[in-house]
């Protein structure tokens, strides 16, 4: 192996070993500056490296490390526990990036895909790769992805194809199996032929050695900006009332849903639909504000539900799920929305600049007072006293 | 009368191996096999036989001899063992032969590796070599025994 790279491992993982000391040691002193300086340093100079002989991912590791603790030195944030673990795991997957260079060469596997999925990052988990098998879509053409989840963490699946659903009983794999934990056990299908049942758990686990690093960094990115005080969020944005630009934040929602409009369904005086197994309360943005309600009457009183299909923001609020009826979801960005001024009407928080337009932001609590959830008939009256 | 034994036989590259026949359920031909990705090499795959989900073990594989030409259609013996029933996929089936235990005889010591753990010995026929196939041992895989060992 090259000389050059040789010393950079070793220097490194002396640079990590006092970086973890003296991690330890920074619990019991929080303050230290010396400390914190010196751990910087640690970590400084393992990047400072890596950016010279190309090792990108363990320089983007070492970076978001790095910024973490220059956030720690100047103040920005306080060292809590979850800071302090968050540290530790840069400096394991520093190592596990180091001990991968000195017997491959290089800083890893390739890179971690993702896909944006309403707003959010999927970590991509392919199949065929986590399986070894040579098969499978290329990367050009459209790919199958199904979303799983593993406790709060979602990833995509990449499959060639998507059959069916269908309800099995799912057999145990004997011990010879034992030591692979993707499948969960395996079952007969109509053809009469078996199949094997994954086990998304253990698929995660066995896939997240090539996430664990990009999550890391990303987890880490995400922990600087939220305690640096900067108050960026994701907001979706939609079309409000007569044209008007009305916003959420991103983290209220439970989807964005497209659903048809020969769905809706009747039930008292209120709108529902069936989603999910569930019947979902609609209230229609248009009714549940007031207060150009007059104005736009006429427009209003056009057919509920629609012919074509509903767009729908589905959220969640004292536990209840509702569905809130808009006219189109326009997009999701991410935004300070820092220039704000006060509501000119009920059932609006305030108003403020998001993505240079300005824009209302919904109060969801208000809206459900409204009582268009409970009814129109409700609704209205609730409106005229007011 | 001395004491006798009842063997399954079959053959593999030529050789002449037993299981005993109590631990035999039943020969079968071979049926399609679902392969099973990231398995060890010797795990065949799984068969669905009569609604039960059967591991096929190539026992070719297993005791190390050479790959099964190609276009050689297997059989399969089907042996019960203390984790359920095992398929063991062979080249051709024997006849059910009795032999006197007095005709057995331990692996020579030089015997190494995978196969001596497999093979509990043989048996002197007349004509030929019947070694004798552990089919309980022939389930545990090298990983697992790594990992027992560890």
């Amino acid at each position: 192996m090259d000389d050059l790279i040789q010393e950079f491992l070793v220097e490194s993982n002396e640079n990590l070993d006092r970086y973890d000391s003296e991690l330890v040691k920074l619990e019991s002193e929080p303050d230290s500056q010396p400390l914190l300086s010196s751990i910087f340093r640690s970590i400084h100079s393992i990047k400072g490296a890596c950016g010279f002989l190309g090792f990108q991912k363990l320089e983007k590791l070492a970076h978001a490390g790095e910024n973490l603790l220059s956030k720690l030195r100047d103040g920005q944030i306080k060292l809590t526990a979850e800071i302090g673990s968050a540290l530790l795991e840069a400096g394991d997957g520093i190592r596990k990036m180091l001990a991968s260079i000195g017997t491959s060469g290089n800083d890893g596997e390739e890179e971690f895909p993702v896909y944006r999925l309403r707003g959010r990052l999927l970590p991509l988990v392919y199949l065929n790769r986590e399986l070894k098998l040579q098969s499978g879509a290329s990367a050009a053409a459209a790919v199958n992805i199904v979303v799983l989840q593993v406790d709060s963490r979602q990833f995509g699946l990449v499959v060639d194809e998507v059959h069916d659903t269908e309800e099995i009983v799912v057999k145990p794999l004997g011990k010879h199996f034992k030591a692979i934990k993707v499948y969960a056990g395996a079952t007969i299908m109509g053809d009469g032929k078996p199949a094997l049942i994954l086990d998304v758990m253990g698929l995660a686990q066995s896939a997240s050695i090539t996430a664990a690093e990009r999550e890391r960094t990303l987890a880490m990115e995400e922990l600087g900006t939220e305690k640096a005080g900067s108050d960026r969020q994701k907001f979706v944005l939609f079309a409000g009332t007569g044209g008007s630009r009305m916003a959420l934040p991103l983290a209220m929602l439970a989807r964005l849903e497209e659903l048809p409009g020969s769905g809706v369904e009747r039930s008292g005086n209120q709108w529902v639909t069936q989603y999910r197994g569930q019947i979902l309360p609609l209230i229609r943005i248009s009714h549940a504000l007031e207060e150009r309600r007059e104005l736009l009457q006429p427009e209003l009183e056009g057919s509920f539900p629609p012919a074509g299909s509903i767009q729908v923001l589905v959220l969640t609020h004292d536990g209840k799920s509702f569905g809130l009826v808009v006219p189109e979801i326009l997009d999701i960005v991410e935004d300070a929305a820092e220039v704000q001024s006060p509501a000119t009407r009920a059932g609006v928080l305030y108003s403020a600049v998001i993505g240079n337009r300005v824009t209302e932001l919904l109060d969801v609590p208000s809206i459900l007072q409204s009582g268009e959830v409970y009814g129109m008939a409700g609704g209205q009256a609730a409106g005229e006293g007011q | 009368m001395a004491e006798t034994r009842q063997f399954c036989t079959f053959y593999l590259d030529g050789l002449l191996f037993g299981v005993e026949s109590q631990r035999t359920q039943e020969v079968i031909r071979t049926m399609d096999l679902t392969e099973v990705p990231l398995a060890p090499l010797v795990v065949g795959g799984l068969m669905n036989l009569r609604g039960q989900i059967v591991a096929a073990i190539d026992l070719r594989r297993r005791l190390e001899l050479a790959e099964r030409p190609a276009g050689q259609k297997p059989m399969c013996v089907v042996a019960r063992t203390s984790e359920g029933a095992v398929s063991l996929v062979v080249d051709e089936i024997g006849d059910v032969v009795e032999v006197e235990e007095s005709s057995f005889e331990a692996p020579p010591e030089t015997l190494k590796g995978p196969v001596r753990s497999v093979i509990q010995g043989v048996h002197k026929l007349d004509k030929e070599l019947l070694h004798v196939v552990d089919a309980e041992r022939v389930c545990v895989l090298e990983e697992t025994e790594a990992r027992a060992a560890s």
